[in-house]
């Protein structure tokens, strides 16, 4: 009988921990990319061009100097990839990153402040 | 002998009782499509996705029939626990394949919760099993009301501004599932021919056809089997009838919760306070469509019975148009039919049951005499 | 305490608890700025506009053929009959009077149908009744949207056929029984005398037929099938008249509700109307086997009473809406409860 309840609480425990799993891999979060000016900490990153912007390989969006637009990604590790271009479409540069969401991070995704070099890219979004 | 007679003389009416429902609706399709002016492979679409969309909730009654318990209207009490995972999932942006398992997985402990409270009430009502469900849908309805309407947002936390009402509290009456949309039937996609196919959910529905045919065969199916033909014999026989037919109404209660999610997923909006109710209504309707009885359901009854009520579905409010210049008269064709359609069957059943028992009674008479 | 304790357990719980809660309602409506008088008032309209239908339960109880779900077939010919009445342009006590005239021989006919159709089932009325009566409204739908009525005030503006959804009876005869002797008190508080009289007069019909010789037998058909066979009693004919009974019964009582409504509902109206009937009864103390006058009352009472002081009291102390949610943890919770207590007495 001991045994019977030991296994059936390993079994509900397991199920927890595959509910705890699915949650993590499945957690979907909606990104505000953004290519305006920003401040962080009295620093000011400069939008300065537009840029072409994917994360984790997916379909790129284009964004102008003050624009902004929202990308759905899926679980908290990702690949984001901003390539800067001129006036004639040509790319300029290109900065790969990796980074990671939680509960707590912000989802307004700065690409000045990225391309600046800044390590607090990631903001909360100012209501 | 004299049974072998009986049977001889009854087969053709017999043959005809049992599959009158079929034959009816196979009549009116066959009206009725030509009416609708509705094309082939629009149809075969059609009733492609319908299938996939309704066949796992059809199956979920299966179970409670082999073991007499009749239809078990009591399903609605799993879409409810379905739907509650649904919405909990949504809340927390759970996107795709991993959010409707993890839905399923959410609701599974409710379902079997309610499941587990349905038989034991159902125990206490043997013999009107199913007025007892279906009243008992109605109250938990109550119940989850009272869960969607108040307790959400002030008891259950709500993040997401989109589910919740303006007012603070309680679910928002449509909720937009669009991060798990078509995410199962898209899973593998397959297309012949433009039609597409939702081959993910057929996959899922197959395995669950396995495991009925399965289970049939264990030691529980077999519990059942001999539960839904006597309860006395049963219990004589020393199988723990109450406990059986507990176990079949949980076992049924958790489908019908994967059922709904698997409805929804595929329909991308959840009606807050409506789908459910629906849900339980068009399951029993298109399986009893298909031919089963309420004492006798198979496989092909639900297949059939699927691809049937939703033909009539599809081409009922269109062939009311042309045929009467009212598609509004078609709507409430459909809707009669569904009623009607368990009315007949349930009439059928019972005056069966009666005839047989009055045959029974007169035997018994006659032998004394 | 001994006592105490044995009257509740004769009343039944759940009965208790809902007197307890109505009392308790009226109790704390002054506290919260509801009228008392307003409160009592309308409880007494509902009192009457339900009643009937209330009543329409009891001749199916009493002869066995368990709770009318298919109290709809009832309203629908109640429903043919105010149609009618209207068609005709029939205003006043006329128009009253002549709804029911033509709803009686459709109730009699339509109970007799559904009385022979349930003689077939026995066993399994009650779920049979409840789809016999949703079939039957989805049937009407079709109807009223096909059968030749004409008059402008009843069909759609634009098609000029097809019957509205809701039509009002004001015009012609709503409110000739409530106002008829009706007795205001104030501004809020004012009797339906007529109605109530009406109702009176229905149950005393009602009564009074259960003490013919008839009637009688219908009770020992319900009570002890066996016994009524031995006795000579033909059990299909007195079910077949139960059931008519409580069709008409339906029938009228529909008519009764939409005088003080005001209003005729078609279509998906009548749906669930079966639903808070079946509850108010059973809150009354009926089973599924026994349903008396006194139930009918006391039920009525008790049911209508919380649909009307529940909105108010409750809103007022909670600031939410939560009446239909009550309602409908309330009235199915008692038609399961009366489901599964006659089981448990079955099987002993």
């Amino acid at each position: 009988m001991k045994r019977r309840t030991i296994i059936q609480a390993s079994l509900v425990l397991l199920l927890v921990l595959f509910g705890a799993g699915l949650y993590r891999i499945g957690k979907g979060f909606d990104l505000l990319v953004d290519n305006k000016t920003i401040t962080i900490e009295d620093r000011t990153y400069r939008a300065t061009s537009t840029v072409r912007v994917s994360v984790d390989g997916g379909e790129p969006i284009e964004l102008m100097k003050r624009d902004r637009d929202v990308i759905s990604v899926v679980g908290y590790s990702h690949v984001i990839r901003v390539e800067e271009l001129d006036m004639d479409d040509e790319v300029v540069r290109s900065v790969e990153k990796t980074f990671r969401l939680d509960r707590n991070s912000g989802d307004l995704l700065s690409i000045p402040a990225l391309l600046g070099g800044e390590e607090a890219w990631i903001v909360i979004r100012n209501p | 002998m004299k049974n072998m007679e009986r049977d001889a003389k009854f087969r053709l009416d017999r043959f005809l009782l049992t599959n009158l429902v079929p034959l009816i609706f196979i009549g009116l399709s066959m009206v009725a499509i030509p009416i609708s002016q509705f094309s082939g492979s629009y149809l075969v679409q059609e009733m492609l996705i319908r299938l996939a969309r309704n066949a796992f909730l059809v199956l979920s009654l299966l179970i409670p029939i082999i073991a007499g318990m009749g239809l078990n209207f009591g399903m609605v009490l799993g879409a409810m626990a379905g739907q509650i995972g649904l919405i909990l999932i949504t809340d927390w942006k759970i996107i795709g394949l991993p959010g409707m398992v993890l839905a399923a997985l959410i609701a599974t402990p409710i379902a079997m919760a309610l499941g587990w409270m349905c038989g034991v009430i159902l125990n206490r009502a043997k013999g009107r099993e199913m007025v007892t469900s279906y009243i008992l849908g109605f109250f938990i309805n109550g119940l989850y009301q009272l869960i969607v309407l108040y307790g959400f947002g002030k008891v259950i936390p709500i993040r997401s501004a989109d589910l919740v009402l303006s007012r603070g509290f309680g679910v928002r009456n449509a909720i937009n599932l669009l991060g798990i949309r078509n995410c199962l039937d898209n899973l593998i996609p397959v297309s012949l021919q433009g039609i597409r196919i939702p081959l993910g959910t057929f996959l899922v529905i197959g395995v669950f056809c396995l495991f009925i045919v399965w289970f049939r065969r264990t030691k529980l199916g077999q519990d059942m089997r001999a539960v839904g033909q006597d309860m006395d014999v049963a219990r004589a026989a020393g199988i723990p009838v109450e406990r059986t037919r507990v176990v079949s109404i949980v076992i049924s209660t958790v489908l019908a919760a994967y059922g709904q999610i698997i409805f929804l997923q595929n329909i991308g909006t959840m009606n807050t306070y409506n789908s459910h109710e629906q849900a339980g209504m068009f399951a029993i309707a298109a399986l009893l469509v298909g031919g089963a009885s309420v004492a006798r359901a198979t496989l092909p009854n639900v297949f059939l019975g699927v691809i049937l009520f939703h033909l009539m579905f599809v081409v009922s409010p269109m062939a009311g148009k042309y045929l009467i210049g009212e598609a509004q008269l078609g709507e409430y064709f459909r809707v009669f039919v569904s009623y009607g359609i368990i009315a007949v069957s349930l009439v059928l059943y019972e005056w069966r049951r009666a005839r047989d028992r009055a045959y029974a009674r007169r035997s018994l008479r006659g032998g004394e005499a | 305490m001994q006592k105490l304790r044995a009257l509740i357990h004769h009343v039944g719980w759940p009965r208790v608890i809902i007197a307890v809660f109505l009392l308790c309602l009226f109790v704390a409506a002054p506290f919260v700025r509801v009228r008392l008088d307003a409160s009592i008032g309308d409880t007494l309209v509902r009192f009457g506009m339900n009643g009937v239908l209330v009543l329409a339960m009891v001749p199916m109880v009493q002869s066995g053929c368990g709770l009318n779900f298919g109290l709809p077939l009832g309203i629908i010919a109640g429903l043919l009959g105010a149609v009618t009445s209207l068609e005709l342009n029939l205003t006043g006590f006329a128009g009253f009077v002549a709804a029911i005239a033509i709803a009686v021989p459709f109730g009699l006919l339509f109970g007799w149908g559904y009385g022979r159709l349930l003689n077939k089932v026995k066993g399994g009325e009650m779920m049979i009744a409840t789809y016999v009566g949703f079939s039957s409204v989805a049937f009407m739908c079709m109807m009223w949207l096909l059968l030749p009525y004409r008059n402008p005030t009843m069909v759609w503006g634009y098609a000029g056929k097809g019957l509205r959804t809701t039509i009002s009876v004001q015009e012609y005869w709503g409110g000739v029984l409530s106002d008829f002797f009706g007795i205001r008190f104030s501004d809020f508080l004012s009797v339906p005398t007529g109605m109530l009289l009406f109702f009176g007069l229905m149950c005393l019909l009602v009564w009074a037929f259960f003490h013919t010789k008839t009637g009688t037998a219908m009770t020992a058909v319900g009570t002890n099938p066996d016994f009524a066979r031995a006795s000579g009693i033909d059990i299909d004919r007195m079910r077949t008249i139960s059931v008519m009974m409580s069709t008409v019964l339906g029938a009228v009582g529909i008519i009764v509700y939409e005088q003080s409504f005001g209003f005729i509902q078609l279509y998906m109206g009548p749906f669930f109307m079966a639903f808070p009937s079946v509850a108010a009864i059973l809150i009354g103390g009926a089973s599924v086997h026994k349903a008396t006058l006194t139930n009918v009352l006391i039920g009525t009472f008790l049911f209508q009473g919380i649909l009307t002081m529940t909105p108010s009291v409750i809103n007022s102390m909670l600031q939410t809406d939560m009446s239909e949610v009550i309602r409908i943890i309330v009235s199915n919770g008692m038609i399961l409860y009366a489901l599964t207590r006659v089981a448990r007495v079955n099987s002993k």
